[in-house]
């Protein structure tokens, strides 16, 4: 390996600091470190954002999205769509979760005619980059135009935003939220005396309390609970095997997405959105 | 006195200051003068240029010349800021070409000495080449102009125009290989230039070769290609049909045998391959000819030929062809003798006319040539009303720029199953293409018909109708819209023609800016979350701790009962020497002081028995108890000397017991 990465924290042997340096750093080095650092707030805010930037890919990372970038733009065939697709999936399986991965992923599929799962990419896609609008039209692309899946309920007109924040930015804003509302209150318990200090931490705990939640409502929906694509026109039976009678009159099409309620011998229990449940082969629909 | 003095002074000064300032003026003035006899100069100039009439010029290079002769004709328009082109009308006797038009605009500013004259002139000059079409004596008509709506007139030039005398010495004859074409059709000018044989034994000699270096001239304006006529396309470029009859004869003081044409010399481009004057010789034939008397006159025949192609329709007109020079007629005392000889070949013209409308098919294009013609039809499978662009193109030779796009509409069979729109029309090499937009009716179309094209073949001077191929389609029905299919459209404003197809995908994010991991670990948020509000916690924890230490005077007595006995100790120590009462009180308070702090009572009026109550009160040992007590009668005792223990001793004593009553009650209470 010729490229050496620099440990983000390196430290000299302390044998090589001469008195002089050491007497420096421990007088004036100390006031001057004083007057030059941030506040600590401004180092945890930054740490706090820099977290949710996601990092950069390495070298390999790069090296393989720029191959799948290659293979995607000379790609004529849907073989070579599959192929540019298949490398997209290398980066993701070496644990490099990106959205810009799984769009291009999603395009992939889509140029080779594998409508599932492209639907299945663009909304792990969704996850990562939320107001793309390239990503939302090539979605709607993908589901030929049938409406996306929408709530309804109550708690989706509370959390309206739910859907324009990704989970990872949800996270960042609820410790912001929640390091302000602490800084509030310990300013209020130094100094009893400024009641409009409880109140803004008092004011403060409304939005954590909606972010803590939306946060929630992400982690069960992309953490508890497992989504499929139909990616081969299948039909869905009553039971895990070939012999249960079909679950429904009509066949499921290519691109039919559902919610995976349990996994019996290769078969899947699923719940197809305001129809119904049955079971469908894995081989027939992917998961994520 | 003194104001007199000063009002001196300052009038003596005064004098100075006056010169200079009307020194100063008068050269201001003299320079404001000078700029206004300046501005007046060009004031005068300007309405002198201004005042200047406007006036037509009328010049010719020669009023004399030869039947079949140009000369060039003039006209300039003089003081005219607007020139409009002269009417040249009543000139019937010329043939006229425009050889172009120049301003004359120029301003001209001289400064002499510091006199500074300026030159404005306005004009424009129009150039033309004026053929007279008859010999005579006659005027050129004058010209008019209209110029700022006044009406200039020129002046009439005389000129006498010489018929060419009757000879028989040279003889030429112009003639085209049709009279009547069509465009597109080519056909060959041909100019004979014959010359009489030279007499006697030079019979067998050239004609063109006795000239010695003043050689014949002739000018055939057909071979030059400035002047071949409009619309007229040469088959050959002059130099190419000029080049293969340069005269291979010597020159020198014999001088060479052929004839100069159209004045090619060393000024033209074309003798830079010879590099001196340029002598033709055409092929010649010997021949005889009959004369007005009946006589036969042998003659050398030189032919010059041309083929030209129409491209359009039209009238062109070729000549005159004229030639002149010195010709050897006779023999005298064994010495030639010559004759200067101008002969002119009348002008010829050669119609070109459009198509015949006899016989002229509904489907011509307006084509005339040989022309194929393909079509092309995209989408071939579409549903009814879809839109699909039909291609038809034309290439062969001929005149493509006339071809007008088929009316498809008129075809029965198309406007049966298709709606048709107005084509669009392409020129590319050799060839035109015409685009139509058609939609289909209905599904019972299997295919779209064959256009028929039609032409005007000019070899065979037929119409010829060619056709496409029919295109095979496959057109099915139309998908019916239901209610919540159809969706308002604007009305108004440009973009409401663009609209969004849904169709297709985006491209992909290809910059590796944006590549970036957005993994998300709840378990690691969680451990941040808890590990802030355990921070918080325990901040919250040590502040109220702190608050609650520092804010209660018993306990802030308790924390400082032990320095106080210290305090106590140092005091009894003081006074071990000198003041025997008061150390004993000092060791008292000492060990008083600190069971009441810590008991968080007072210390005044506590006896022995107090304290040890008060240690028993808090469940401090029996023995530290009764030491205590012991150790407070002790020094009550030595206060009045009823024991036998000295100061010294019972310091040590107090110091011992409050060291060990104090962490006793450090544990205790």
């Amino acid at each position: 390996m010729l490229i050496h990465s620099r440990p983000p924290f390196s430290r000299l042997p302390s044998g090589h600091r001469s008195q002089q340096q050491i007497g420096r750093h421990t007088a004036a080095g100390t006031m001057a470190r004083c007057e030059k650092s941030p506040p600590p707030i401004v180092l945890l805010f930054s740490v706090l954002v820099c977290s949710g930037c996601g990092s950069a890919p390495d070298l390999e990372t790069s090296r393989l999205f720029q191959s799948a970038e290659q293979i995607f733009s000379d790609a004529d065939s849907p073989a070579e769509f599959v192929e540019a697709a298949t490398v997209y999936q290398e980066i993701l399986d070496s644990g490099f979760l990106s959205g810009t991965v799984f769009y291009n992923q999603g395009n992939a599929w889509m140029r080779a005619g594998e409508t599932g799962r492209a639907i299945a990419a663009y909304r792990q896609a969704q996850r990562h980059l939320p107001r793309d609008p390239y990503l939302d039209a090539n979605l709607r692309t993908a589901l030929a135009g049938s409406q996306l899946p929408t709530g309804g309920a109550m708690l989706d007109y509370i959390f309206f935003w739910q859907s324009a924040v990704s989970y990872n930015e949800k996270l960042i804003l609820t410790t912001v939220l929640l390091a302000m509302a602490l800084l509030l209150a310990m300013s209020y318990q130094l100094n009893r005396r400024r009641i409009a200090l409880k109140r803004i931490a008092y004011a403060t705990m409304i939005p954590l309390v909606l972010s803590a939640a939306a946060v929630g409502r992400d982690w069960q929906q992309y953490e508890q609970t497992v989504r499929g694509v139909v990616v081969a026109e299948t039909t869905a039976r009553k039971g895990d095997s070939e012999t249960y009678d079909p679950a429904f009159l009509q066949s499921l099409s290519d691109g039919t997405e559902f919610e995976v309620i349990n996994l019996r011998n290769d078969w899947i229990h699923a719940r197809f959105r305001q129809t119904g449940t049955g079971w469908i082969s894995s081989q027939d629909c992917v998961t994520y | 006195m003194a104001a007199a003095v000063l009002l001196s002074k300052h009038v003596n000064g005064g004098h100075e200051s006056v010169r200079f300032a009307v020194h100063r003026m008068q050269i201001a003035v003299r320079t404001l003068v000078t700029i206004l006899l300046v501005l007046l100069r060009t004031a005068a100039a300007s309405v002198t240029c201004a005042a200047q009439e406007p006036e037509i010029v009328v010049e010719v290079d020669r009023q004399q010349l030869y039947e079949g002769e140009s000369i060039t004709y003039r006209i300039t328009l003089n003081h005219v800021e607007k020139p409009a082109p002269p009417q040249l009308s009543g000139f019937d006797r010329f043939e006229v070409v425009s050889l172009g038009e120049q301003s004359l605009n120029s301003r001209q500013i001289t400064i002499i000495n510091g006199r500074r004259s300026e030159v404005i002139r306005r004009g424009h000059q129009y150039n033309y080449r004026l053929t007279p079409t008859e010999a005579g004596q006659f005027n050129i008509p004058a010209p008019t102009a209209v110029v700022d709506g006044q009406t200039l007139v020129g002046r009439r030039i005389a000129i006498g125009v010489i018929a060419p005398a009757d000879q028989d010495v040279v003889l030429l004859e112009m003639k085209s290989s049709k009279a009547i074409v069509y465009p597109m059709q080519p056909f060959t000018i041909s100019l004979t230039v014959a010359v009489q044989q030279l007499p006697n034994e030079l019979s067998e000699r050239s004609p063109l070769s006795v000239q010695g270096g003043d050689p014949v001239h002739l000018s055939v304006p057909w071979l030059d290609d400035d002047q071949v006529p409009s619309g007229l396309s040469p088959k050959i470029a002059w130099d190419d049909v000029m080049n293969p009859l340069v005269s291979r004869s010597a020159g020198g003081r014999r001088g060479s045998d052929g004839m100069r044409v159209n004045n090619i010399d060393r000024q033209s481009a074309f003798s830079i391959f010879s590099g001196g004057a340029m002598v033709f010789l055409p092929p010649s034939v010997r021949t005889t000819r009959t004369n007005g008397d009946g006589e036969r006159i042998p003659y050398v025949e030189y032919t010059f030929e041309r083929e030209f192609t129409p491209q359009t329709s039209g009238t062109f007109s070729f000549g005159p062809v004229t030639m002149k020079g010195m010709f050897g007629t006779e023999l005298s005392e064994g010495k030639l003798d010559g004759e200067q000889i101008y002969a002119v070949a009348k002008a010829i013209t050669v119609v070109a006319r459009d198509a015949p409308p006899e016989g002229r098919p509904s489907s011509f294009s307006g084509g005339i040539g040989v022309f194929n013609v393909t079509a092309s039809l995209n989408p071939v499978s579409a549903s009814v009303g879809d839109p699909l662009t039909l291609s038809l193109r034309i290439q062969g030779r001929g005149t493509l720029a006339e071809v007008r796009p088929p009316d498809i509409s008129s075809i029965p069979e198309v406007s049966q199953f298709f709606r048709t729109y107005d084509a669009t029309e392409a020129t590319q090499d050799n060839a035109r293409e015409f685009t139509y937009s058609v939609r289909p009716l209905t599904t019972d179309v299997r295919e779209f018909p064959a256009v028929p094209i039609s032409y005007f073949d000019v070899e065979n001077e037929d119409y010829v109708t060619v056709s496409t191929a029919p295109i095979p389609v496959k057109i099915k029905a139309a998908r019916q819209l239901s209610a919540s299919d159809i969706v308002s459209q604007q009305a108004t404003g440009t973009d409401s023609r663009l609209e969004v197809s849904e169709a297709g995908i985006f491209a992909n994010h290809s910059n590796l800016q944006d590549l970036r991991a957005s993994d998300v670990s709840i378990s690691r948020w969680l451990m941040m979350w808890f590990g802030m509000l355990m921070v918080y916690g325990l901040t919250s924890f040590g502040l109220v701790r702190y608050r609650r230490l520092h804010s209660d005077p018993l306990e802030r007595r308790r924390r400082s009962a032990k320095s106080h006995a210290a305090d106590s100790l140092r005091l009894a120590e003081q006074h071990q020497d000198s003041a025997q009462k008061e150390c004993l009180d000092a060791m008292n308070l000492a060990v008083t002081g600190l069971i009441a702090d810590f008991n968080r009572v007072s210390s005044a009026g506590m006896t022995s028995r107090d304290a040890a109550a008060r240690l028993h009160a808090v469940g401090a040992d029996a023995s530290m108890q009764d030491r205590t007590a012991a150790f407070l009668d002790t020094c009550d005792a030595a206060r009045y000397g009823a024991t036998e223990k000295g100061t010294s001793d019972l310091l040590i004593d107090c110091r011992r017991l409050v060291n060990d009553l104090g962490r006793e009650l450090e544990k205790r209470c």
